[in-house]
């Protein structure tokens, strides 16, 4: 109810500026750690999300309510994320670099990033998962979200998913036994 | 596979969040969005305007292409046909003086005339066929 009177407000002119700050407020956190797992570093991600929120502020009127507003902000915010990291990877291959260095770099190079040890281990072997594979991860592994929840973020079958976290999984134990 | 996983999972450290932000990152987050919304409205409004001046030398010079295409093509379309009608009379006119000066006599004589012609060409020709022939011609022709 809360959720849909916030739409309506959104949808209208006179109310729909203090409806986009409640907006903000409500889903800043959850938006911003989803895209800080997928761009790494601190910068990058608070570029994705106001550019993710802009997209909110001037596609609202688009949005139908069928989807669920939590699902469509996730869907922009990966989207958007996705996007910035095909930007990156685009000219960090013609810098010569290889795939994901990019991602490697900011992490090590991240003034935020406060894990042991370990995790810096993890973080670096998750990393190294194709593209998909890593979101699937950080979803459930982090997030603790749920495969259908994640279908319809990721317009992916639930079985796709449990898949792709199965090998996403296994990938990463191996790479932490190597190292 | 299920258990498998679970206890590939359990190897795993463990899932708190490595990552932090700066202090106050998220009190002043929704300001400053709302900051860079304002400017995106302001510039999604500018360039509206932009565009329209921009064109607006080009849209006039076409509306007078347009004006005088028209100021042309209506007097073309209007006073051609009449010219043409014009012709028609006048083409009328011609052939009803001519029938005028001519008398029923004058168009028999006239179609006797061409019989005539026609007659007398054939005999003529006959005519001539036989004194221009001789009997060592026709021979020859046959040989």
């Amino acid at each position: 109810m809360q959720i849909e009177s916030l739409i309506n407000r959104l949808k209208q002119e006179d109310t729909k500026r203090l409806a986009f700050h409640e907006l903000v407020k409500l889903y800043q956190e959850k938006l911003y750690w989803h895209v800080r797992k997928i761009v790494i570093s601190h910068d990058d991600t608070d570029d994705v999300l106001q550019n993710t929120f802009i997209k909110v502020w001037k596609n609202i009127e688009t949005f139908r309510e069928e989807s669920g507003l939590y699902t469509w902000l996730f869907r922009i915010a990966t989207n958007e994320a996705l996007t910035f990291l095909a930007q990156k990877k685009r000219r960090s291959i013609f810098s010569g670099s290889i795939e994901n260095d990019y991602l490697i770099e900011s992490l090590v190079s991240d003034d935020f990033f406060d894990g042991s040890e370990i995790q810096l281990k993890l973080q670096k072997a998750i990393l190294k998962l194709p593209e998909k594979q890593r979101l699937v991860f950080n979803m459930k592994y982090f997030d603790e979200m749920k495969y259908e929840k994640m279908s319809e973020i990721l317009k992916t079958s639930v079985g796709a998913l449990k898949a792709s976290y199965h090998h996403a999984v296994k990938k990463i134990e191996e790479q932490l036994k190597q190292e | 596979m299920k258990e498998n996983l679970k206890n590939r999972i359990k190897q795993l450290p463990g899932n708190d969040n490595p990552f932090t932000t700066p202090e106050g990152y998220f009190d002043r987050f929704s300001e400053r969005l709302m900051d860079k919304v304002n400017e995106e409205s302001v510039a999604d409004t500018k360039p509206k305007v932009s565009i329209l001046r921009i064109l607006r030398p080009a849209l006039i010079m076409a509306a007078s292409f347009a004006a005088i295409f028209f100021i042309i093509l209506i007097p073309v379309h209007t006073i051609a046909p009449k010219l043409a009608s014009n012709n028609n009379i006048k083409t009328e006119m011609i052939d009803l003086v001519a029938y005028y000066f001519i008398n029923e006599n004058e168009i028999i004589e006239a179609l006797e005339y061409e019989e005539t012609i026609e007659e007398y060409n054939d005999a003529a020709l006959e005519e001539y066929l036989m004194a221009s022939i001789t009997e060592f011609d026709l021979v020859d022709y046959k040989n």
